[in-house]
């Protein structure tokens, strides 16, 4: 079944958290395929699991159940080190996902240690003037940079391992809409300067509909819609839901 | 006109040359701001820091110590807030005029019941006892579309969805029929098919009862929509006023608007606002 042309293939893939009376169906039975080379968004409200979806991709969710391939080769829940570096995240909150003691040179090369890979002498100022940062923030700590840096911090230190996918989760709701915008263009000129594949999760639908090529909607664990960027503009869905969500995000 | 047996009103907010600062910087955080408000919608737009927040926090004085809050004109309906005392002030707020914040997991104690709380608005402000301050609770709360009214005022803060929380919320600040309401944030912690409703429930019962609304939000599409009349704010100053979007002349809020993606108008690339030249227009006014 794996073509040559889907980074990421998934097939029945379904996570339950607790049992008995807690038991709490999040994912149910997804199946989705993301070309090479594309962008797939995928929208939904708080509590639907599209943020789980992406933590069963990277391998930071142990407990799924069905098939996943990246690249053409199945993942287990136990992944090699080859298999993590291809698949990095960027998280929404900028202002968590860095370590507020540790300084930016320690942040991006942190990657590279973990899989025991050396640094190369200037490696970490390439990787911030790849995202429009000074090499000279390398010596900064994260409350010395604004939420719009510390965004491109957290871009350049996923990129650093140089994995042919890039999982988005939400990466510009915690930022204003000038920065939001700074953002977006520097993920769109990375995708075509490296050729990347990008998932990326939202709520909100222009951005969506600007970044993505095919969009899927999630509710209670499922997929209930899958439309073009042209559908939001035009404000037609097929599914009710879907339906709401659309006329409710342009007023 | 569409309300013919009313006099012009005499505006129920007037603020002139409002200056805050924080601690002893030098920095003025609001910068000589003017607002006047009749029986309508006023938006505030602009980014973290432009001072939107501070301007309410500000007209509710609920900013802290550190604050310095000057102004040449403050008035609520005739009465100067300048001159009022902590005590004069404690009586107003909450009764004449409400604040609703953004995130109601937060500005809702998490420790008493929703039927407690609300019906501690309606003690606080209506001077309602026991049973009756319950009874006008129960009521708002339906009035917000609070289903199983009864069985939600037992229920907890974390109990209750985000929407649903937000609705408490506007019970809790509305009950009290207070002549000015400023939401800052309302929605923004909320989801995307819950914002529209609570919004339109904010707006009925502000109408319903005559309020004025002040709305403070980043989306300034949102506001746009809402509001009778917008001031865009950016570091402290409002930077112009626009009834609507296609009048917008200042070039931060054209970069703002441009800065949006627009899934009827696709781009490749979005428009990234100048900020070189937003400073050296800065610089020289």
């Amino acid at each position: 079944m794996s073509t040559k042309n889907h980074a990421i293939e998934v097939r029945g893939l379904d996570v339950v958290y607790g049992e008995g009376e807690h038991r709490n169906h999040v994912v149910r039975a997804l199946d989705f395929d993301v070309r090479r080379g594309e962008t797939l968004g995928i929208v939904g409200e708080s509590g639907c699991g599209k943020s789980t979806v992406l933590r069963c991709l990277t391998g930071l969710e142990r407990g799924w159940s069905g098939e996943i391939r990246v690249e053409g080769s199945p993942v287990s829940h136990r992944r090699t080190q080859e298999e993590l570096r291809r698949l990095q995240l960027v998280f929404q909150d900028p202002f968590a996902s860095l370590h507020p003691r540790h300084r930016i040179r320690r942040a991006i090369t942190e990657p590279l240690r973990c899989m025991g890979l050396a640094v190369r002498p200037g490696q970490v100022e390439d990787a911030l003037e790849q995202v429009g940062l000074p090499g000279s923030f390398a010596e900064r700590f994260p409350h010395e940079l604004s939420g719009g840096q510390r965004q491109r911090v957290a871009i350049a230190r996923a990129l650093v391992l140089n994995p042919p996918i890039l999982l988005l989760d939400e990466p510009t709701s915690a930022l204003d809409v000038s920065v939001q915008a700074e953002v977006l263009n520097l993920l769109s000129d990375k995708k075509d300067a490296e050729a990347l594949t990008y998932v990326m999760v939202s709520h909100d639908l222009s951005v969506i509909a600007h970044m993505c090529d095919r969009i899927l909607v999630m509710k209670d664990g499922r997929f209930v819609d899958e439309f073009a960027p042209e559908a939001i503009a035009a404000r037609r869905a097929t599914d009710p839901y879907a339906q709401h969500l659309i006329d409710a995000s342009f007023v | 006109m569409t309300v013919p047996d009313t006099k012009p009103a005499a505006p129920t907010l007037r603020v002139q040359g409002l200056n805050v600062r924080y601690g002893r910087g030098a920095l003025k955080a609001v910068n000589g701001v003017d607002l006047t408000l009749s029986a309508g919608r006023l938006g505030i737009v602009g980014e973290s820091g432009s001072g939107k927040s501070t301007v309410g926090r500000a007209l509710m004085r609920l900013l802290p110590p550190s604050a310095t809050v000057e102004a040449d004109l403050m008035e609520l309906e005739g009465r100067d807030l300048r001159k009022l005392n902590e005590r004069g002030f404690r009586k107003l707020r909450g009764k004449d005029m409400a604040l609703i914040m953004q995130d109601p997991r937060y500005s809702l104690n998490p420790v008493r019941s929703i039927g407690d709380q609300v019906a501690e608005a309606a003690n606080l402000h209506l001077g309602l006892k026991g049973r009756a301050a319950r009874n006008a609770a129960a009521e708002m709360l339906d009035r917000v579309r609070i289903r199983n009214v009864a069985s939600v005022m037992d229920l907890y803060p974390h109990q209750i969805s985000g929407g649903m929380g937000q609705r408490v919320m506007i019970a809790m600040m509305l009950i009290a029929r207070p002549r000015l309401v400023i939401a800052d944030e309302p929605t923004s912690a909320l989801d995307v098919s819950v914002r529209a409703e609570v919004l339109e429930l904010l707006d009925e019962l502000v109408r319903e009862q005559g309020s004025s609304l002040i709305l403070i939000s980043h989306d300034i599409r949102m506001v746009a929509a809402f509001c009778n009349e917008v001031a865009v704010m950016y570091k402290g100053r409002v930077v112009e006023m626009i009834q609507d979007l296609t009048q917008a002349k200042h070039i931060y809020t054209q970069g703002l608007l441009s800065a949006l993606p627009d899934p009827s108008n696709p781009v490749r690339r979005l428009h990234v606002p100048d900020r070189k030249r937003l400073e050296q227009m800065e610089a020289q006014s």
